[in-house]
């Protein structure tokens, strides 16, 4: 029989509830985007065309400094999960 | 020239109005200032006449009546000479008339476009405007954004650092 770990049951838990609260919101938002961008009138597919012309122009150079910080960020968490299988 | 003239013209207006146009076109032309006063209110008359449509009707009525009459053949001359003239006038008075509204209108939409194009202009700079501001909106909410992704990992790497060492020490030191 497996011993008990608490700090695995809160790990454990940490991830649920945070797993379904990631899944709750981001269903949400995109419902709410969804409804927000469907519909064949001629203001919604303007507002499709708009935010289509105001995605494709995003300057990523402006926010190069948080981009590269994201990087090193996941770039430190997916070593610190090999070292977690390593140890 | 003669009181009498004046006598005749202002007597015979007070007591036959109805029957003007006939007496006064039967009547011989006369010169001078009372000649010149009764054609002007004659005149007056015929383009009162004119305006409420009867001189017309009370043309072909005396025409009716004295067809076979020598006599009526000259005032009618006259009378269709006068409507000749009043027509030419009123043609002519239409045409400036017109004219003068064509002016009008044009001056009116010279004035509706450049305004028009002033407030297409200032829709466009709003437009504008507006454009800037919203790209300017976006690049800050998109960096708020990568801001909290940042946080959200950096807390995420401190989790795991801290699994880390305490799967490390469970594995090496307590056991």
């Amino acid at each position: 029989m497996p011993e008990f770990d608490l700090f695995n049951f809160f790990r454990m838990t940490l991830c649920v509830f945070l797993a379904i609260y990631t899944s709750l919101t981001l269903s949400s938002a995109l419902r709410r985007l969804y409804l927000l961008f469907s519909g064949d009138d001629p203001q919604k597919e303007m507002l499709r065309v708009y935010v289509s012309y105001q995605l494709l122009t995003i300057h990523a150079s402006r926010m190069r400094g948080d981009l590269l910080h994201i990087v090193f960020w996941l770039a430190a968490l997916v070593i610190l999960w090999r070292l977690h299988a390593l140890v | 020239m003669t009181s009498e003239d004046l006598d005749n013209s202002t007597g015979q207006d007070s007591q036959a109005p109805a029957a003007d146009s006939t007496e006064t076109a039967r009547r011989p032309p006369r010169a001078g200032l009372f000649g010149l006063w009764r054609q002007i209110k004659e005149a007056g008359r015929d383009v009162a006449a004119v305006a409420r449509g009867k001189l017309s009707e009370s043309a072909s009525y005396s025409d009716d009546l004295s067809e076979d009459d020598a006599d009526a053949r000259e005032p009618r001359d006259q009378s269709d000479w006068k409507v000749k003239v009043l027509h030419s006038a009123t043609e002519k008075l239409r045409g400036a008339a017109d004219g003068y509204i064509a002016a009008k209108l044009d001056e009116i939409e010279a004035r509706v476009d450049s305004k028009l194009d002033h407030v297409e202009q200032r829709i466009d700079e709003k437009i504008l405007k507006l454009h800037r501001q919203l790209r300017r909106m976006r690049d800050r909410e998109l960096r708020h954004r990568l801001r909290l992704l940042k946080i959200t990992l950096i807390f995420t790497v401190l989790v795991a650092c801290a699994s880390l060492v305490y799967k490390w020490l469970v594995h090496y030191i307590f056991n």
